[in-house]
Protein backbone atom coordinates (compact mmCIF):
# COMPACT_ATOMS: atom_id res chain seq x y z
CA UNK A 1 0.00 0.00 0.00
CA UNK A 2 1.14 3.30 -0.72
CA UNK A 3 1.31 6.22 1.62
CA UNK A 4 2.38 10.25 0.47
CA UNK A 5 4.41 11.62 2.77
CA UNK A 6 5.73 15.19 3.49
CA UNK A 7 8.98 16.30 3.85
CA UNK A 8 11.18 18.81 4.09
CA UNK A 9 12.71 18.56 0.98
CA UNK A 10 9.44 18.23 -0.41
CA UNK A 11 6.69 15.13 -1.14
CA UNK A 12 7.74 11.29 -1.10
CA UNK A 13 5.23 8.42 -1.84
CA UNK A 14 6.63 5.71 0.19
CA UNK A 15 5.02 2.22 -1.08
CA UNK A 16 5.09 0.01 2.51
CA UNK A 17 3.91 -3.29 1.54
CA UNK A 18 2.45 -5.42 4.67
CA UNK A 19 3.28 -3.29 7.70
CA UNK A 20 1.38 -0.07 8.23
CA UNK A 21 2.30 1.98 11.28
CA UNK A 22 3.77 5.30 11.14
CA UNK A 23 7.21 3.83 12.70
CA UNK A 24 7.23 1.97 9.42
CA UNK A 25 7.17 5.06 6.93
CA UNK A 26 10.07 6.03 8.65
CA UNK A 27 11.91 3.09 9.03
CA UNK A 28 11.84 2.62 4.97
CA UNK A 29 12.86 5.85 5.19
CA UNK A 30 15.98 6.30 6.69
CA UNK A 31 14.67 8.48 9.69
CA UNK A 32 14.95 8.35 13.08
CA UNK A 33 11.94 8.44 15.12
CA UNK A 34 13.85 11.02 17.62
CA UNK A 35 14.51 13.13 15.46
CA UNK A 36 11.29 13.92 14.22
CA UNK A 37 7.64 14.78 14.54
CA UNK A 38 4.91 13.28 12.71
CA UNK A 39 1.33 14.66 11.98
CA UNK A 40 -1.23 13.31 9.92
CA UNK A 41 -4.13 15.76 9.09
CA UNK A 42 -2.30 18.24 11.27
CA UNK A 43 -2.92 16.61 14.52
CA UNK A 44 0.11 14.84 15.74
CA UNK A 45 0.15 11.34 15.64
CA UNK A 46 2.46 8.56 17.43
CA UNK A 47 4.68 6.43 15.66
CA UNK A 48 2.20 3.35 16.38
CA UNK A 49 -0.10 4.70 14.84
CA UNK A 50 -1.87 2.56 11.99
CA UNK A 51 -1.82 4.46 8.56
CA UNK A 52 -4.36 3.44 5.53
CA UNK A 53 -3.74 3.27 1.91
CA UNK A 54 -3.66 6.93 0.46
CA UNK A 55 -3.21 8.26 4.26
CA UNK A 56 -0.73 11.58 3.98
CA UNK A 57 1.80 12.29 6.50
CA UNK A 58 4.07 15.09 7.16
CA UNK A 59 7.02 14.55 8.60
CA UNK A 60 8.22 17.28 10.98
CA UNK A 61 12.68 17.46 11.41
CA UNK A 62 12.84 19.17 15.27
CA UNK A 63 16.47 18.28 15.53
CA UNK A 64 17.88 21.93 15.94
CA UNK A 65 19.78 23.19 13.25
CA UNK A 66 23.00 24.70 14.97
CA UNK B 1 -5.98 5.40 19.02
CA UNK B 2 -3.58 5.69 21.86
CA UNK B 3 -5.55 7.15 25.28
CA UNK B 4 -3.49 9.64 27.47
CA UNK B 5 -2.87 7.14 30.92
CA UNK B 6 -4.33 10.66 33.38
CA UNK B 7 -7.21 11.44 31.48
CA UNK B 8 -8.06 9.29 28.48
CA UNK B 9 -7.97 11.59 26.08
CA UNK B 10 -6.24 11.06 22.45
CA UNK B 11 -2.10 10.56 23.46
CA UNK B 12 -0.12 13.39 21.30
CA UNK B 13 3.37 11.35 22.95
CA UNK B 14 4.29 7.47 23.89
CA UNK B 15 6.84 8.31 26.38
CA UNK B 16 8.86 5.34 26.12
CA UNK B 17 11.09 5.42 29.26
CA UNK B 18 8.56 5.87 31.73
CA UNK B 19 5.95 3.64 29.87
CA UNK B 20 3.09 6.25 29.67
CA UNK B 21 1.25 8.35 27.20
CA UNK B 22 0.10 12.10 27.54
CA UNK B 23 -2.72 13.92 25.53
CA UNK B 24 -1.87 17.56 24.50
CA UNK B 25 -2.66 19.13 28.08
CA UNK B 26 -1.38 16.80 30.22
CA UNK B 27 2.34 16.60 27.86
CA UNK B 28 2.36 20.64 28.08
CA UNK B 29 1.83 20.47 32.27
CA UNK B 30 4.18 17.98 32.00
CA UNK B 31 6.83 20.22 30.90
CA UNK B 32 6.48 23.02 32.57
CA UNK B 33 6.22 21.45 35.43
CA UNK B 34 9.43 19.59 34.99
CA UNK B 35 11.34 22.66 33.31
CA UNK B 36 9.98 24.75 36.32
CA UNK B 37 11.78 21.34 38.85
CA UNK B 38 15.04 22.02 36.42
CA UNK B 39 14.73 25.57 37.75
CA UNK B 40 14.21 25.29 41.34
CA UNK B 41 16.76 22.37 41.93
CA UNK B 42 19.53 24.42 40.48
CA UNK B 43 18.34 27.60 41.67
CA UNK B 44 18.77 29.34 38.08
CA UNK B 45 16.09 32.01 39.28
CA UNK B 46 16.68 33.99 41.83
CA UNK B 47 14.47 37.30 43.29
CA UNK B 48 14.90 40.21 40.90
CA UNK B 49 17.19 38.48 38.17
CA UNK B 50 16.80 40.13 35.01
CA UNK B 51 16.81 37.18 32.55
CA UNK B 52 18.32 37.83 29.03
CA UNK B 53 17.08 34.92 26.58
CA UNK B 54 19.91 34.14 23.89
CA UNK B 55 16.68 33.60 20.85
CA UNK B 56 18.05 32.30 17.73
CA UNK B 57 14.43 32.04 16.41
CA UNK B 58 14.94 28.05 16.88
CA UNK B 59 12.42 26.19 18.54
CA UNK B 60 14.59 25.11 21.63
CA UNK B 61 15.02 28.83 22.66
CA UNK B 62 11.62 30.07 21.33
CA UNK B 63 9.83 27.32 23.71
CA UNK B 64 12.16 27.87 26.62
CA UNK B 65 11.46 31.97 26.54
CA UNK B 66 7.89 31.18 26.05
CA UNK B 67 7.78 29.14 28.78
CA UNK B 68 9.47 31.40 31.40
CA UNK B 69 7.69 34.35 30.36
CA UNK B 70 4.04 31.92 31.00
CA UNK B 71 5.40 30.24 34.12
CA UNK B 72 6.35 33.68 35.95
CA UNK B 73 3.90 35.42 34.74
CA UNK B 74 2.81 36.75 38.32
CA UNK B 75 6.53 37.07 39.20
CA UNK B 76 6.62 41.16 39.05
CA UNK B 77 10.05 40.78 40.68
CA UNK B 78 11.94 39.33 37.71
CA UNK B 79 12.48 41.13 34.25
CA UNK B 80 13.28 39.81 30.41
CA UNK B 81 15.17 40.82 27.76
CA UNK B 82 16.10 39.47 24.56
CA UNK B 83 18.74 39.48 21.93
CA UNK B 84 19.28 37.62 18.63
CA UNK B 85 22.87 37.04 17.25
CA UNK B 86 23.57 37.77 13.63
CA UNK B 87 26.18 35.44 12.41
CA UNK B 88 25.68 36.67 8.76
CA UNK B 89 25.34 33.83 7.12
CA UNK B 90 23.39 33.77 4.23
CA UNK B 91 19.67 32.73 3.63
CA UNK B 92 19.86 31.08 7.03
CA UNK B 93 19.75 33.55 9.49
CA UNK B 94 16.97 35.68 8.11
CA UNK B 95 14.13 34.23 8.55
CA UNK B 96 14.80 33.09 12.10
CA UNK B 97 15.46 36.69 12.92
CA UNK B 98 11.70 37.44 11.97
CA UNK B 99 10.12 34.67 13.55
CA UNK B 100 12.43 35.53 17.05
CA UNK B 101 11.21 39.67 16.36
CA UNK B 102 7.78 38.62 16.04
CA UNK B 103 7.75 36.24 19.06
CA UNK B 104 9.40 39.09 21.18
CA UNK B 105 6.43 41.57 20.30
CA UNK B 106 4.43 39.32 20.47
CA UNK B 107 5.29 38.26 23.68
CA UNK B 108 5.95 42.03 25.42
CA UNK B 109 9.85 41.36 25.42
CA UNK B 110 12.27 43.87 24.28
CA UNK B 111 14.29 42.53 21.46
CA UNK B 112 18.08 43.35 19.94
CA UNK B 113 19.90 41.97 17.32
CA UNK B 114 23.85 42.22 17.52
CA UNK B 115 25.85 41.16 14.53
CA UNK B 116 29.18 39.99 14.10
CA UNK B 117 29.93 42.22 11.31
CA UNK B 118 29.05 45.23 13.78
CA UNK B 119 31.08 43.13 16.85
CA UNK B 120 34.41 41.93 14.64
CA UNK B 121 33.91 43.47 11.40
CA UNK B 122 32.90 40.59 9.29
CA UNK B 123 30.29 38.09 9.24
CA UNK B 124 30.62 34.53 9.70
CA UNK B 125 31.31 33.73 5.93
CA UNK B 126 33.68 36.66 5.47
CA UNK B 127 35.94 35.57 8.30
CA UNK B 128 35.79 31.69 7.00
CA UNK B 129 37.10 33.00 3.53
CA UNK B 130 39.49 35.38 4.71
CA UNK B 131 41.22 32.37 7.11
CA UNK B 132 41.22 29.92 4.63
CA UNK B 133 43.20 32.66 2.77
CA UNK B 134 45.63 33.50 5.03
CA UNK B 135 46.01 29.57 6.03
CA UNK B 136 45.74 30.77 9.78
CA UNK B 137 42.46 28.40 9.31
CA UNK B 138 41.83 26.45 12.64
CA UNK B 139 38.81 23.53 12.82
CA UNK B 140 35.31 24.24 11.18
CA UNK B 141 32.98 27.09 10.62
CA UNK B 142 31.61 25.87 14.06
CA UNK B 143 34.83 26.65 16.00
CA UNK B 144 34.74 30.09 14.36
CA UNK B 145 30.88 30.67 15.04
CA UNK B 146 30.34 28.88 18.46
CA UNK B 147 33.38 30.70 20.11
CA UNK B 148 32.24 34.10 18.48
CA UNK B 149 28.49 33.44 19.51
CA UNK B 150 29.23 32.49 23.14
CA UNK B 151 31.61 35.66 23.65
CA UNK B 152 29.03 37.46 22.13
CA UNK B 153 25.93 35.84 24.40
CA UNK B 154 28.32 36.74 27.75
CA UNK B 155 29.00 40.54 27.04
CA UNK B 156 26.04 41.25 25.47
CA UNK B 157 24.03 39.83 28.99
CA UNK B 158 25.85 41.60 30.84
CA UNK B 159 25.87 45.28 28.84
CA UNK B 160 21.77 44.38 29.27
CA UNK B 161 21.97 44.06 32.79
CA UNK B 162 21.37 41.05 32.92
CA UNK B 163 21.88 38.76 35.82
CA UNK B 164 21.14 35.64 33.67
CA UNK B 165 21.09 34.48 30.16
CA UNK B 166 18.64 31.62 29.60
CA UNK B 167 19.62 29.43 26.60
CA UNK B 168 17.36 26.69 25.02
CA UNK B 169 19.73 24.07 25.19
CA UNK B 170 17.86 20.50 25.92
CA UNK B 171 18.81 17.21 27.36
CA UNK B 172 19.85 15.93 23.81
CA UNK B 173 22.61 19.10 23.61
CA UNK B 174 23.77 18.17 26.93
CA UNK B 175 24.56 15.47 27.05
CA UNK B 176 26.32 15.41 23.39
CA UNK B 177 28.33 18.02 25.09
CA UNK B 178 29.00 15.68 27.99
CA UNK B 179 29.85 13.01 25.13
CA UNK B 180 32.20 15.55 23.60
CA UNK B 181 34.12 16.67 26.43
CA UNK B 182 34.43 13.03 27.28
CA UNK B 183 35.96 12.06 23.80
CA UNK B 184 37.95 15.28 23.48
CA UNK B 185 39.14 13.97 27.40
CA UNK B 186 38.51 18.39 28.48
CA UNK B 187 38.08 17.80 31.68
CA UNK B 188 37.76 21.67 32.73
CA UNK B 189 35.07 21.61 29.85
CA UNK B 190 33.41 18.96 31.45
CA UNK B 191 33.57 20.32 34.83
CA UNK B 192 32.09 23.65 33.38
CA UNK B 193 29.17 20.93 32.48
CA UNK B 194 28.34 20.06 35.68
CA UNK B 195 26.52 23.36 36.14
CA UNK B 196 27.35 24.07 39.65
CA UNK B 197 28.09 26.06 41.37
CA UNK B 198 27.10 28.47 38.92
CA UNK B 199 30.42 30.63 38.66
CA UNK B 200 31.25 33.48 41.07
CA UNK B 201 33.29 35.03 38.85
CA UNK B 202 31.36 38.96 37.93
CA UNK B 203 32.65 38.91 34.83
CA UNK B 204 30.06 35.86 33.85
CA UNK B 205 26.66 36.22 33.34
CA UNK B 206 24.98 33.01 34.46
CA UNK B 207 23.95 30.57 31.78
CA UNK B 208 20.61 28.97 32.64
CA UNK B 209 19.21 25.99 30.89
CA UNK B 210 15.73 24.80 32.03
CA UNK B 211 15.28 22.68 29.35
CA UNK B 212 18.65 20.62 30.76
CA UNK B 213 16.03 17.58 31.50
CA UNK B 214 14.11 17.61 28.78
CA UNK B 215 14.31 15.68 25.50
CA UNK B 216 14.74 17.43 22.32
CA UNK B 217 12.13 15.54 20.83
CA UNK B 218 9.50 16.34 23.56
CA UNK B 219 10.64 20.73 23.20
CA UNK B 220 9.79 20.22 19.54
CA UNK B 221 6.36 18.79 20.63
CA UNK B 222 5.75 21.40 23.21
CA UNK B 223 6.55 24.47 20.94
CA UNK B 224 4.38 22.76 18.42
CA UNK B 225 1.52 22.38 20.80
CA UNK B 226 1.53 26.05 21.82
CA UNK B 227 1.89 27.46 18.79
CA UNK B 228 5.34 28.59 17.93
CA UNK B 229 6.66 28.43 15.00
CA UNK B 230 9.01 26.00 14.11
CA UNK B 231 9.74 25.80 10.86
CA UNK B 232 13.83 25.51 10.67
CA UNK B 233 16.76 25.11 7.95
CA UNK B 234 19.78 23.42 9.19
CA UNK B 235 22.61 25.22 9.08
CA UNK B 236 24.66 25.37 6.21
CA UNK B 237 27.95 24.88 7.77
CA UNK B 238 26.85 21.86 10.22
CA UNK B 239 29.63 19.81 10.19
CA UNK B 240 32.03 17.51 12.84
CA UNK B 241 32.02 15.11 14.98
CA UNK B 242 29.54 16.62 17.41
CA UNK B 243 26.68 15.36 14.79
CA UNK B 244 28.29 12.04 14.80
CA UNK B 245 27.63 12.07 18.47
CA UNK B 246 24.18 12.97 18.09
CA UNK B 247 23.26 10.41 15.53
CA UNK B 248 24.64 7.69 17.53
CA UNK B 249 22.78 8.88 20.66
CA UNK B 250 19.85 8.97 18.67
CA UNK B 251 19.95 5.67 17.32
CA UNK B 252 20.70 4.54 20.58
CA UNK B 253 17.59 6.01 22.01
CA UNK B 254 15.45 4.26 19.78
CA UNK B 255 16.61 1.16 20.57
CA UNK B 256 16.92 1.68 24.24
CA UNK B 257 14.31 4.31 25.41
CA UNK B 258 16.30 6.39 28.80
CA UNK B 259 19.43 6.08 27.43
CA UNK B 260 19.55 9.47 27.47
CA UNK B 261 18.28 9.97 30.64
CA UNK B 262 20.59 7.76 32.25
CA UNK B 263 23.67 9.41 30.44
CA UNK B 264 22.83 12.48 32.12
CA UNK B 265 22.25 11.22 35.52
CA UNK B 266 25.51 9.45 35.60
CA UNK B 267 26.95 12.58 35.05
CA UNK B 268 25.51 14.24 37.32
CA UNK B 269 25.77 11.55 40.12
CA UNK B 270 29.43 12.05 38.62
CA UNK B 271 29.93 15.88 38.80
CA UNK B 272 31.54 16.26 42.44
CA UNK B 273 34.30 13.98 41.37
CA UNK B 274 35.04 15.76 37.70
CA UNK B 275 35.13 19.15 39.70
CA UNK B 276 37.44 17.56 41.88
CA UNK B 277 39.82 16.34 39.01
CA UNK B 278 39.46 19.65 37.17
CA UNK B 279 40.01 22.00 40.61
CA UNK B 280 43.58 20.09 41.11
CA UNK B 281 44.27 20.15 37.21
CA UNK B 282 42.93 24.27 38.21
CA UNK B 283 42.53 26.00 35.22
CA UNK B 284 41.84 29.30 36.51
CA UNK B 285 39.98 32.31 34.58
CA UNK B 286 41.60 35.44 33.99
CA UNK B 287 40.63 38.98 32.33
CA UNK B 288 41.88 38.35 28.65
CA UNK B 289 44.13 41.56 28.06
CA UNK B 290 42.46 42.27 24.75
CA UNK B 291 38.69 42.32 25.27
CA UNK B 292 38.21 41.91 29.08
CA UNK B 293 36.34 38.99 28.77
CA UNK B 294 36.93 35.77 30.87
CA UNK B 295 39.62 33.75 29.54
CA UNK B 296 41.70 30.90 30.96
CA UNK B 297 44.84 32.00 28.58
CA UNK B 298 45.69 35.91 28.55
CA UNK B 299 44.66 36.59 24.91
CA UNK B 300 41.26 34.66 24.69
CA UNK B 301 40.36 31.81 22.07
CA UNK B 302 37.69 34.84 20.79
CA UNK B 303 40.15 37.30 20.47
CA UNK B 304 43.11 35.17 18.82
CA UNK B 305 40.78 34.06 16.09
CA UNK B 306 38.75 37.03 15.92
CA UNK B 307 40.61 40.16 16.54
CA UNK B 308 43.65 40.05 14.79
ZN1 LIG C 1 -4.60 13.79 29.43
ZN1 LIG D 1 39.53 38.39 24.31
Amino acid sequence: MKIRVKLHKGPKTVDIGPKFRVIDVLTKLGINSETVLVKKSNDIVLEEEILKENDEIEVIRIISGG
Amino acid sequence: MQKCTRCGKKAVIHRKYEGSYLCSSHFIKAIESKAKRTIRQSGMVDRGDKIAFALSGGKDSSAVMYLINKVFANRDDLSFVAFTIDEGIPGYRDESIEIAKKLCSKLGIEHHIFSFKDEFGMTLDEKVKESKKSKKWEGTACTYCGLARRWMMNKKSRELGATKVCVGMNLDDEIQGIMMDYLKGDISRLSRMTGEPLSKNKLFVSRIKPFRDIPEKEVGLYAILVGLDVQEDECPNLEGPRFRVRDFLNEFEANSPGIKFSTANTFKRLAPAIREVAKKEGTKLIKCTKCGEPSSQKVCKTCELWKQ
